[in-house]
């Protein structure tokens, strides 16, 4: 059975209201939607209150939800929505842009590097480089390298067409292809990738 | 040899689009592994690219952390139990809409440092079960939802014990303040205890303030009915929107008001309405978590202010005060030092 027909099925019973649909679909995505979820805020205990708010409110739709062959893209969608609102009504009250709901990538690496006990001067090189990113690219290469969404369900997520994000991603791999060349880093990150490797 | 002529014109970005190539570099397994080794070997010319599309997915890499089903079990029983009664026609209860584990989790560490131990003191919670204390640090808030459904949200410096005794579940004492959402019961009351007095319900919405280190103590109804027993087991009956207030010599008066400016502090918000500095002050010191000296005290004392504070830091707050009432403040750690400026 393809993977497509796999969501359809389980997801149609989830919406008839199956227990068995909605355990395998909340264990199946749970992980991607908190770790998607802490890109954008550091609250972890805002994300697990977000996330189960929306299956309280996908329950409360049962059959009046629409259908989907892609349950995970649906899921990271509904959670996106409820966590850019979230931040969109604080902001008005508090004006103050640095509380927005940046997609943050950098920091995830960062703290990888560091548990990877990469020297700090590396370290600040290379979060220096994906630190030029645009929060919508480093979006889209978390959504595309790490949430395994293609770059046609990124598009509709972000309301955009298919060659706007294709082109985001291509400057983004150039920016980094450029930077990351530099003769210095080279030194350092032969090193970093031959520590990765053993 | 067919999968790989697919690469042959593969560039930079092109590997690192790619979701084999990725998959190589961040977990190989030994099928992706023999691929490229012979890849390499096939196509030496492409050795520099793939050598820099390493460089790009080692420095995107991130290793997620793991979770384990009992970070999500609560969350999913609840959402269970709620499909049930949903299927049931029943209207599900409120506190499956919320995932409050975390609510616990954030009380957790406070609670594990004091434990449940043995409540001895006969004359406040008549059991000798054991008591769960639910202890908020300052700077912090809290809410706890009880076996019985109630819910309460903790300001911070405060404590709620709990008995576990089931035949006194629905009995607490509090030191400091705290929000009820009790759930309906007629046939058993609800009973909060504090310093002075105790509040009996049904089912209600109120809202108490005794704190330890302040001699006055007051509680405000939002819904419902409450009574409340003085020392001297005086009762009094209170209305919804009334304030009952106990004075420093622990005489007590009932005010109407507008319940929501005490209660603000639950949904994070502090509101001010036409306070005296010296309340002022209290408010501040458990709001943010500081101990607050002021020069000249007694000289500004009952300045009076009127405010509204969501997300304000501390600092951003003094700065709202210096535009209405001219001064100086200094923060130290957890102390802050508030010179006001007098002609």
């Amino acid at each position: 059975m393809s993977e497509k027909l796999k969501n359809q099925i389980v997801w149609d019973e989830f919406r008839k209201g199956s227990k068995m649909a909605l355990e395998t679909i909340y264990e199946d995505n749970y992980s991607s939607l908190y770790h998607y979820g802490q890109k954008f805020t550091q609250d972890n205990d805002l994300i697990k209150d977000l996330i189960h708010e929306l299956f309280i409110e996908l329950i409360d739709s049962g059959l009046s939800l629409s259908r989907t062959d892609n349950i995970r893209y649906y899921l990271l969608k509904s959670l996106r929505n409820k966590l850019l609102r979230l931040f969109s009504e604080k902001l008005k009250f508090t004006n103050k842009l640095t509380e927005s709901a940046d997609f943050n990538l950098v920091d995830s690496i960062e703290s990888q590097l560091i548990k990877n006990e990469v020297e700090e001067q590396l370290r600040n090189q290379v979060t220096t480089v994906l630190k030029k990113l645009s929060a919508k690219q480093q979006e889209i290469i978390y959504l595309r390298f790490y949430s395994d969404l293609s770059y046609q369900e990124i598009a509709t997520l972000f309301d955009v067409n298919i060659q706007t994000v294709r082109n985001l991603m291509s400057r983004a791999m150039n920016s980094l292809k450029e930077d990351l060349q530099s003769k210095n880093m080279t030194k350092h990150l032969i090193l970093f990738i031959l520590n990765c490797s053993i | 040899m067919e999968v790989e002529s697919k690469y042959k014109n593969y560039e930079v970005e092109d590997f690192v689009q790619d979701d084999d190539f990725r998959c190589w570099i961040n977990s190989p397994n030994e099928i992706l592994i023999s691929f490229w080794t012979n890849f390499q070997k096939d196509y030496p010319e492409k050795s520099g690219s793939i050598l820099q599309a390493k460089r790009i997915v080692n420095a995107l890499f991130i290793e997620e952390s793991v979770i384990l089903p009992e970070d999500y079990q609560d969350s999913l029983g609840k959402l269970k139990i709620y499909l049930d009664e949903k299927l049931s026609n029943k209207t599900p209860a409120k506190w499956l809409k919320v995932n409050w584990r975390n609510v616990a989790a954030v009380l957790l560490m406070p609670i594990l440092a004091v434990s449940i131990y043995l409540y001895s003191s006969k004359n406040l919670i008549q059991s000798s079960g054991q008591v769960v204390q639910y202890v908020v640090p300052d700077g912090q808030k809290s809410k706890v939802i009880l076996a019985d459904g109630t819910q309460v949200w903790l300001n911070s410096g405060s404590t709620l014990s709990v008995s576990m005794d089931k035949n006194n579940r629905r009995k607490v004492q509090l030191v400091g303040e705290a929000f009820f959402d009790v759930t309906k019961d007629k046939s058993e009351p609800f009973l909060v205890e504090t310093k002075n007095y105790s509040v009996k319900v049904f089912g209600t919405q109120f809202n108490i303030r005794a704190y330890k280190d302040q001699a006055e103590s007051e509680t405000i109804l939002k819904e419902g009915s409450i009574s409340l027993f003085t020392h001297s087991n005086e009762e009094i009956k209170m209305a919804p929107g009334q304030r009952f207030f106990l004075d420093k010599t622990k005489k007590y008066s009932v005010s109407e008001v507008n319940p929501d400016i005490y209660i603000s502090w639950k949904d994070n918000v502090l509101k001010i309405n036409n306070e005296k500095l010296q309340d002022l002050l209290v408010r501040m010191e458990h709001w943010y978590g500081v101990k607050i000296q002021v020069d000249n005290y007694d000289r500004v004392k009952d300045l009076k202010y009127t405010l509204t504070i969501k997300t304000e830091s501390l600092r951003e707050m003094l700065d709202l005060m210096s535009y209405v009432t001219p001064l100086n403040y200094k923060i130290e750690g957890e102390k802050v030092i508030v010179k006001y400026i007098i002609n």
